[in-house]
């Protein structure tokens, strides 16, 4: 119950941060380049129609008035229009937004559980062979470029050994997708009883999913490494494993869940770096998830998709750093409220 | 215990005067909670009180008593929740900006941690001479005159000048800030605790400096002790505080020999070098 | 790299280091071999981007008829681009652009960051809380987004790179700085500085600023690949460096749609170079900490 306080109190701070967020999304889709009149109705129109849409639209208002406008469509769940796809841009990102889930979760089930493995394990190794190997996987984790990784792997998986279908995206070209019911492709085919489709899905994924969790793991490992290095060495343990516990137990039992607060802000960290990262990932693979409409949007002045995506983005990221503080308050009852 | 010139050592010049006089003083401090639930610490309670020119005024509590905020509110480092202060009969309590800096080169004070009462980075040279230049106008040559002269004063060789703070022990990181507090020539001084972090035998050092300095300078000391001790080697008179509040004012003998207060009873009694004080006493009026 | 943290505090040791003022450093330090390495890395790359145009004879633009997408040979030893262009100096190139557009956003970043932050340490609570909450709202949006947004808004060159990555580094250079000042304030040190009478800037300034570099070097340490990777990220995308100037983000889009036709070598080499100048900046930062905490 205090949880649930705490997390009150703190989404309630939250609250000017995303109000600044929103007049910085606003002032800043208003500074792009692109004409917001010609986005709704595109470009071959005449000015007397373009005047009339503007009018319509409430751009000739002055710019607070507009703001507040903006907000209160958001409210009612309108976030524009986009004249590129000729949808409402809320329709857009429901196609959409399950794809990039889909890969972000998938990515996050994996990287988190092996990057907390792999560095307990270097941590309870340290000094073999093993711990040197893992810290030559954290220094490349943190310096490859993902999107240069992905290509790379493309290369490797696709055209030398063939193990891969090509980057098309979610499925092959001439695949239909499976009917909607969660929107991920990996669930919805098993739904729909078309197993070699859901390989199909599975087979898109495998490398988009193996680039963003090898890019992610890296910081996870490293904390992971250096908490639980300063457990094992701490008083505590020792006595735990003087009273005669085994060694895995003792690992795995006390060590960890004292180590959890600096890994739950990696996990926090790494989450924000997905959001950035599934931008570049999905222009890779042709994926069809919100960051490349983001992108395309953006490069044809499309901006009310991409005035969307930025706060749906931002405001992730405001949900990732509550969870992370309302977890440190879970973890570690001694840390006040105040 | 009334406060009159008789009480005070004879034969200081205007015995009659107050240096710096405290009224009626109070303060608060609003500690923790959020959203208005905090609650006040008041750690100075109505203290009453004045310490003449050339005397060692000697403030003695348990921890939490207040002699530090005191201390600190003489020196206008805090502003008093209400009550007067008054230096030199100006009234200095609400002083602040250009006005509240000139009165800091008439009161100084040094800390209880010679170890980070120095800027990690300063050279004890610049150390010193930052408010050689900037409150007193020195250069040059006159510069490292006084630099010297002050370094000789506190014992310690010109030569330190061009080291830092770290390669210092305790007792010469001290010196080194009575040196700095000097450099600006002030009255009064106010020392918090100033062999409190010292080894027993650097602290005999420190306190005869004190004394010799205290001669040389003719200063005024407000010594904040816990350590009677060493209160007993310096002071003249001593106030005595509990809780913020101020029990009483004795002078040195009085309060080794008969004080008024139950509570400066048990203090006094406290203290295993009482007897060593008796004595000392008595050495030095013959002297 | 090394993956153990090394803690180092920023005030001096409590213990007294011995009662004469004698004492000397009479022990050389030595050099940690993750600062060695590092450091011949990065000046490995400013001869290769200085000399290399120069030995092969061509420039990062030049384009040589019929010599489209020629896979590595003695000839052009990283092969040749869709224009015809020599990678291998291209990618030489590119590190002038890459390496300023880090160091420029890095150090602007710090610069601006550190004061606002001792700025925040000094003012009257309600100042602090306005530009903390303005802090807060840049550092909401995930980095690679606002500064697509921002290049896209300012029009994307150079000079908006270095911009948008600043103002997306900016704020954990203030945060940092401003718990350090908060901190060092109460020491006794920074309040003799206010009894001697200093006026309150100089104090900032020139006491307590000094005593927090040390936390602003390490993060401009981990923060020059970050910023390297986000260029390179965005001049992917088409929001960063434009062609036909060489930058390896945009070398690495440049070569993409050519991967799944075999030709790696257009967007392997540039994303090699990426590679090893963030490890030498690891291993920079690693050696600077390892270095430090044996002084």
């Amino acid at each position: 119950m205090k949880v649930l306080g705490y997390a009150g109190r703190r989404l309630i701070w939250m609250l000017p941060t995303l109000i600044g967020a929103l007049i910085v999304i606003f002032f800043l889709t208003q500074a792009l380049p692109g004409n917001a009149a010609m986005s709704r109705v595109g470009q071959f129109v005449n000015p007397e129609t373009i005047a009339q849409v503007k009018h319509n639209m409430g751009l000739d208002k002055t710019v607070p008035e507009q703001f507040v406008i903006y907000v209160g469509h958001l409210f009612q769940g309108d976030f524009g229009h986009s004249w590129k796809t000729g949808n409402d841009v809320i329709i857009d990102l429901g196609d959409r937004l399950p794809a990039t889930i889909e890969l972000t979760l998938y990515t996050l089930i994996i990287a988190i559980p092996l990057g907390i493995v792999l560095g307990t394990l270097a941590a309870a190794t340290k000094g073999s062979w093993f711990d040197r190997i893992i810290h030559t996987y954290v220094t490349f984790s943190l310096g490859i470029p993902v999107f240069w990784l992905s290509l790379m792997l493309v290369y490797i998986f696709f055209f030398l050994l063939g193990l891969v279908p090509s980057p098309t995206g979610r499925l092959d070209i001439l695949d239909t997708p499976p009917p909607h019911i969660t929107g991920f492709y990996t669930l919805d085919t098993l739904f729909a009883g078309d197993t070699e489709m859901f390989g199909r899905a599975v087979a898109h994924m495998i490398l988009p999913v193996l680039a963003l969790v090898f890019v992610t793991s890296g910081p996870i490992v490293r904390v992971t490494y250096s908490t639980m290095s300063n457990q094992l060495t701490s008083d505590h343990i020792r006595a735990a494993t003087a009273s005669g516990l085994s060694r895995w137990r003792i690992v795995g039992r006390y060590a960890l869940k004292n180590a959890m607060i600096p890994i739950v802000t990696a996990v926090g960290l790494t989450a924000r770096l997905l959001l950035g990262g599934a931008v570049l990932i999905e222009i890779v693979f042709s994926w069809p998830g919100i960051g490349r409409y983001a992108v395309e949007s953006l490069l044809v002045a499309d901006l009310a998709p991409l005035q969307a995506v930025v706060l749906i983005t931002t405001i992730l990221t405001l949900l990732i750093n509550l969870v992370v503080d309302v977890s440190y308050f879970w973890f570690d009852p001694r840390i006040k409220v105040a | 215990m009334t406060i009159t010139a008789e009480s005070v050592k004879p034969g200081i010049p205007e015995a009659g005067k107050p240096l710096i006089e405290a009224r009626d003083l109070v303060k608060r401090f609003r500690a923790g909670g959020s959203f208005g639930h905090g609650h006040d610490v008041i750690a100075v309670k109505n203290v009453s009180l004045a310490v003449y020119p050339g005397e060692a005024f000697g403030l003695v509590g348990e921890s939490g008593s207040g002699k530090t905020t005191l201390g600190r509110l003489l020196l206008r480092l805090e502003e008093p929740t209400s009550g007067q202060i008054l230096y030199d009969d100006k009234d200095i309590t609400h002083l602040r900006g250009s006005e509240l800096r000139q009165l800091r080169s008439a009161i100084q004070i040094v800390f209880q941690d010679p170890y980070q009462a120095l800027n990690p980075w300063m050279t004890i040279r610049q150390a010193i001479s930052e408010p050689l230049k900037l409150f007193r106008g020195l250069k040059g040559a006159e510069l490292d005159r006084e630099l010297a002269n002050l370094l000789e004063m506190v014992g310690l060789p010109v030569s330190s000048q061009k080291r830092l703070p770290r390669e210092f022990s305790g007792g010469q990181r001290q010196r080194i800030c009575l040196a700095r507090a000097l450099a600006l020539k002030p009255s009064l001084l106010v020392l918090d605790e100033p062999t409190s972090a010292l080894d027993v035998s650097v602290q005999a050092q420190i306190i005869n400096l004190l004394r010799e300095l205290q001669r040389e300078l003719n200063l005024t000391y407000v010594f904040i002790s816990h350590d009677l001790a060493v209160v007993g080697q310096v002071c003249d008179r001593v106030g005595i505080m509990r809780y913020g509040e101020l029990l009483e004012i004795t002078t040195r003998d009085q309060f080794i020999t008969n004080p008024a207060n139950a509570y400066s009873r048990t203090l006094r009694d406290a203290v295993p070098e009482v007897g060593k004080l008796l004595p000392l006493m008595q050495a030095q009026e013959e002297a | 790299m090394n993956v153990e943290t090394t803690e180092k505090t920023q005030s001096p040791p409590l213990q007294s280091t011995g009662a004469t003022p004698a004492a000397t450093k009479s022990k050389r330090t030595k050099i940690p071999v993750s600062l060695l390495i590092g450091g011949s890395i990065m000046l490995a790359w400013l001869l290769i981007t200085i000399f290399v145009p120069l030995l092969i004879g061509r420039n990062a633009e030049e384009v040589t008829y019929g010599s489209k997408l020629l896979a590595p040979s003695a000839d052009y030893i990283f092969g040749t681009d869709a224009l015809g262009r020599d990678v291998l100096v291209r990618t030489a190139t590119a590190f002038r652009y890459d390496i300023v557009i880090a160091l420029g956003s890095v150090i602007s970043a710090a610069l601006i960051g550190v004061l606002l932050g001792a700025l925040a340490g000094s003012v009257p609570e309600w100042l602090d809380n306005i530009e903390m909450g303005v802090l807060d709202v840049i550092s909401a949006f995930p980095s690679v987004i606002l500064a697509l947004a921002m290049a896209a808004a300012l029009g994307a060159s150079i000079g908006t790179l270095i911009f948008a990555i600043a103002v997306v580094l900016i704020p954990q250079y203030a945060r940092a700085t401003r718990a350090a000042i908060l901190s060092e304030r109460s020491k006794p040190y920074a309040e003799a500085a206010r009894a001697m009478g200093l006026h309150p800037a100089r104090t900032v300034l020139i006491h307590l600023l000094p005593n927090t570099l040390f936390g602003t070097l390490t993060q401009i340490a981990l923060d020059l690949p970050t910023a390297i990777m986000i260029a390179a990220g965005l001049s992917f995308l088409g929001f960063g460096v434009q062609p036909p100037t060489a930058e390896w983000g945009l070398m690495i889009n440049e070569g993409s749609s050519y991967i799944v036709s075999g030709q790696w070598w257009v967007t392997f080499f540039p994303g090699l170079a990426i590679l090893t100048l963030v490890i030498a900046f690891s291993l920079l930062e690693v050696g600077i900490k390892r270095f430090s905490g044996r002084q």
